[in-house]
């Protein structure tokens, strides 16, 4: 496979002016992460030692083979919400591996408003089981939840995708032969009492951990019991009485060692068979790419030069290379996995997004993953591309990426804006895993022409009653509209909402993809079959 | 979770981790770096640590291993989580032996102040026919026999206690 030749010069002023902002970003967004992992009023940190119980940090750490690489999944869920109170939206879940297995670890952040369900909570963990299914992960839960946060419940309770889905989604993975464990370190309250039910293994602490339908107050409330939270729902109770419990466990440190002996006899699924060598670094640089992404995002850059620095060997073999020529493909090899990959070089034209069909497809047929790399503004409008079909063949694009089966893996890398989002595997594709790079914008539009749309609407409501608007009220009417545009298409929104699985320092996409990518193949995959093309 | 093991006493946190090119070990909270070790004859090879190699001649004995290495013999013990950490502060239910059953005493197998490890039997009993040996959940001092041979119990009838041993 040929290698990439970069034509990036990295003692040029623009380079050096990239490098310095994007390593700033980069900082930001470091800092961001430690402050949503570690920092907690010292009233919450005493509250745990007081209670004898461990911080989640501590928890996963001990849960984990020391040495081996979590690869966390969105860490800034919720810095966009609850006044950024409520830090990884009390939950952290990532992919680890206990005793030799790759497992997706669920835990309750007690830490976090005593581990309560916000919404965004709700989102995560319901999102977590989600990879656990499309991915066949064993899941592991640390269960210490406060409940249902009451004031939002609306917010998080009755819908399809709302807490309901999070038992659910445990019942289906049972169904499915994926084992999950669950460790009770806190108490399991109303809802959050299936989810050591609902695990095939469940192992509660003694003195901390207790499942009930409804604790000591709301029992006395109903029926006027007086009852101990030991006697109602404790490890002692549960593991010999009423089998809710299946072991017993004298500490947190012993409930840890138990799991890791549980998971230890999972069986040992063999992987989905793809191409594979051994792994090689890429020969350029990786750090090179602060320097290569733009400051100003509206500037274009050649993706064969982000491809450099994440494939083996830089080497790409690119195909179709005069055809399309918006929509670089091309296989690569990441760790030695065999992937095909789609980068964006501009707008999509029709040729472009043909090209990209094709190629999907004919990496489906030959059980090539897929990884997309963002960076669209849309899809090419205008009279001339629509009498020669850009809309047809736009939607052959996302027929192709909606049909593949085998796993895609999708990267925001500068922007993601309308139909190119569809087009290139967004969110709603179910990408096995979709990351953001700090900078990158995500919305339905640009802001400058959503203000456009929307102002020019209006003056046209205005002028057939013969008015007309002003500068100053045109203004006063685009203003909030950009405001806002900036505000929620930023990254930091989006991984907020859960539109992504966590914004990633471009120097760790490598690996992070390789993790993704590993964890993926769990799955076998299906034959390939599409719906139809409109030719 | 790291590997606990006692050397002389004293536990020291290992893992072994296996990467592209062997063995890296981490020391908890210590160092870490490549490890190799080549059996060269039974019982006898070659530990590399971070690049230097020595020689060393070793017998396993259930979860003891003995080391004789640099002119010394150490013996290791291998720390199973599950024993060492369970119930590490003693309560009711974890330094009593308890009658699984009704039933009667045959045979008292130990008298107080004897040291006993988890595995140890300390009564015999009969029940439905059957003979049953109890057996010490733990590691402890029996500090006190609750039953006599011929006394008959009830189910969870409390047989033998056990205090922590020092």
């Amino acid at each position: 496979m040929q290698r990439i030749v970069s034509l990036t010069d990295t003692r040029a002023q623009e380079f050096r002016t990239n490098d310095v902002h994007n390593r700033r970003l980069a900082a930001e967004l470091r800092e961001r992460q430690q402050a949503a992992r570690f920092a907690r009023p010292e009233r919450d940190l005493e509250r745990l030692r007081r209670q004898n119980k461990m911080f989640v940090r501590d928890r996963i750490q001990a849960l984990l083979d020391p040495g081996t690489p979590f690869l966390e999944l969105s860490t800034l869920a919720g810095n966009k919400a609850y006044d950024n109170e409520v830090p990884g939206a009390a939950q952290v879940v990532g992919i680890g591996i206990v005793s030799g297995r790759e497992v997706i670890v669920h835990a309750d952040d007690a830490s976090v408003k005593g581990g309560a369900w916000y919404p965004l909570s709700v989102k995560k963990i319901v999102r977590a089981l989600d990879v656990a299914i499309e991915n066949r992960l064993p899941v592991v839960h640390l269960c210490d939840s406060a409940g249902g946060f009451l004031p939002l419940q609306a917010e998080f309770f009755a819908d399809r995708y709302y807490a309901g889905r999070i038992f659910r989604n445990q019942s289906i993975l049972s169904k499915m032969g994926v084992p999950q464990v669950a460790v009770v370190m806190g108490h399991c309250t109303a809802g959050g009492a299936y989810v050591p039910a609902l695990s095939d293994y469940n192992i509660i602490v003694r003195g901390t951990g207790a499942i009930f339908l409804a604790g000591p107050p709301l029992v006395k409330a109903a029926t006027g019991e007086e009852v101990s939270v030991e006697e109602l729902g404790g490890a002692d109770m549960h593991t010999s009485v009423s089998g809710t419990g299946d072991y017993f466990a004298s500490s947190e440190m012993h409930a840890l060692a138990i799991a890791r002996d549980i998971v230890a006899r999972f069986n040992r699924i063999p992987k989905a068979a793809v191409d594979h060598v051994a792994p090689e670094p890429p020969a350029y640089d990786p750090s090179e790419l602060y320097g290569i992404i733009p400051k100003d995002p509206r500037v274009q850059f050649d993706m064969r030069e982000i491809v450099a620095r994440l494939a083996d060997g830089s080497r790409f073999h690119e195909y179709q290379p005069r055809y399309g020529e918006t929509l670089v493909c091309g296989f690569a090899r990441l760790h030695g996995y065999q992937i095909g990959i789609l980068a964006n070089n501009g707008v999509l034209f029709s040729d472009s997004a043909l090209k990209g069909a094709h190629f999907i497809q004919l990496c489906d047929k030959n059980r090539t993953p897929l990884l997309f790399l963002q960076n669209i503004t849309g899809f090419m409008v205008g009279r001339e591309y629509e009498r020669r079909g850009i809309t047809k063949d736009g939607a052959k694009l996302i027929m192709a990426v909606s049909g593949a089966a085998v796993p895609k893996l999708t990267v925001n890398c500068n922007g993601s804006y309308g139909a190119g989002t569809y087009g290139m595997s967004g969110r709603a594709f179910d990408p096995r895993f979709m990351f953001t790079w700090p900078q990158s914008q995500i919305s339905v539009m640009g802001a400058e022409q959503a203000a456009g749309v929307l102002t020019d609407i209006k003056a046209k409501q205005l002028a057939r009653n013969g008015e007309r608007l002003s500068e100053p009220q045109l203004a006063a009417i685009r203003e909030p509209i950009l405001e806002d545009y900036r505000e929620r298409s930023s990254a930091y929104y989006a991984t907020s909402e859960l539109w992504d699985d966590g914004i990633l320092d471009p120097v760790d996409t490598r690996n992070a993809l390789a993790i993704a990518l590993s964890a993926a193949l769990n799955a076998p995959i299906e034959a390939p079959h599409y719906g139809v093309f409109r030719m | 979770m790291f590997h606990k093991f006692d050397l002389g006493g004293v536990t020291h946190e290992l893992w072994l981790a296996p990467t592209v090119n062997g063995y890296h070990l981490h020391i908890l909270d210590g160092w870490s770096g490549p490890v190799a070790f080549a059996e060269e004859a039974a019982g006898h090879g070659s530990l590399t640590v971070a690049g230097t190699s020595k020689a060393v001649a070793f017998a396993v004995d259930g979860d003891v291993i003995h080391i004789h290495m640099r002119g010394r013999t150490r013996s290791l013990r291998y720390v199973d989580p599950l024993r060492a950490l369970a119930s590490v502060d003693g309560d009711d239910g974890h330094n009593v032996a308890r009658a699984p059953m009704p039933g009667t005493v045959v045979a008292l197998k130990v008298v107080p102040g004897d040291a006993v490890t988890a595995g140890t039997v300390l009564v015999v009993i009969e029940s439905m026919k059957l003979e049953t040996q109890i057996r010490a959940s733990q590691d402890g001092i029996v500090e006190r026999l609750h039953v006599k041979d011929g006394d008959s119990f009830d189910r969870d009838a409390i047989l033998v206690t056990l205090s922590q041993g020092n």
